[in-house]
């Protein structure tokens, strides 16, 4: 970790694989699609709604992750003075709150025909929306503050404060009584779904999760170019 | 998929909201990327 430190030897990295990695990208969502949409069965009791699982758990699923890589990016950033670790976790931010409103969007569309409803204020519900708000804080925190060392230092505390929502987000529908339907895929008796969907929806969750390395890199690259642009602005400003 | 199955609306609602979002998300880091790069490419040595 600590060679990546060198803002340097992360641009020579970042334009090494990123070709590689939006390349993966592509293929896994044509894939992806390919199941989700044409190969892949209606479900006996939800029909043709089913195929929405395909987008709305990745989402869902990647939301939870990115937010905990901000947390740990903030965390390092605190322990080890890391110089990128801050970029990496507010480069991750909006992508991660895309991810978070695209869960809560399709979800709803999921939840009308299903359930009768838009939306409901259960935990699940409740708890996934206040991670979007914690996503859309952060950003707001690096927007407002003008002093990027105040920010980070703001940034920070939110990030790691807000991850306590996380083991709420995921455990709220055993906690609670929940119109969500409890955890399918990640339970100690193995996976309650059928193969039929469980592949396209692990084939859509690795496009979504390549998609989010693609862009991550991508987002820290600018930010380092950004800075680097920035700083010798201000060099040749202080020259003259 | 059965276009004729009830509630296929939503579920063409929700891959259209879904590619809408990852894709401008996409583009716009990617037009962002490429200005800057031009930028570093065009600055004095």
């Amino acid at each position: 970790m600590q060679v990546l430190a060198n803002p340097r030897r992360f641009l020579g990295l970042a334009n090494a694989i990123l070709p590689w990695v939006w390349a993966a990208t592509a293929i896994a969502f044509a894939a992806g699609l390919y199941l989700a949409l044409i190969a892949s069965p209606p479900d006996y009791q939800q029909g043709e709604t089913v195929r929405i699982m395909y987008v709305h758990v990745p989402a869902a699923s990647l939301s939870l992750a990115i937010y905990v890589l901000m947390a740990l990016a903030s965390a390092i950033a605190i322990i080890f003075r890391h110089p990128l670790a801050d970029v990496a976790a507010r480069a991750a931010a909006p992508i991660g709150a895309t991810y978070c409103a695209l869960a809560l969007i399709t979800g709803s569309l999921w939840g009308k025909p299903m359930w009768g409803t838009w939306w409901v204020w259960d935990a699940r519900l409740t708890s996934m929306f206040v991670l979007l708000l914690l996503y859309l804080g952060y950003i707001s925190v690096w927007q407002a503050i003008d002093d990027q060392r105040r920010a980070a230092a703001i940034a920070r505390i939110v990030a790691l404060v807000g991850v306590i929502n996380v083991p709420i987000v995921k455990f709220s529908v055993e906690w609670w009584n929940s119109l969500h339907q409890p955890a399918s895929i990640l339970r100690a008796e193995g996976p309650a779904i059928d193969p039929s969907i469980l592949w396209p929806l692990a084939i859509m969750a690795l496009a979504y999760g390549l998609l989010f390395l693609s862009l991550h890199l991508t987002a820290i690259r600018n930010a380092v170019w950004s800075q680097k642009l920035k700083a010798e602005h201000l060099k040749g400003v202080s020259a003259r | 998929m059965d276009f004729s199955s009830p509630h296929v609306g939503f579920t063409l609602a929700a891959y259209l909201v879904s590619a809408a979002a990852l894709v401008g998300l996409t583009l716009s880091l990617l037009l962002k990327s490429r200005k800057l790069r031009r930028q570093i490419e065009e600055r004095p040595q």
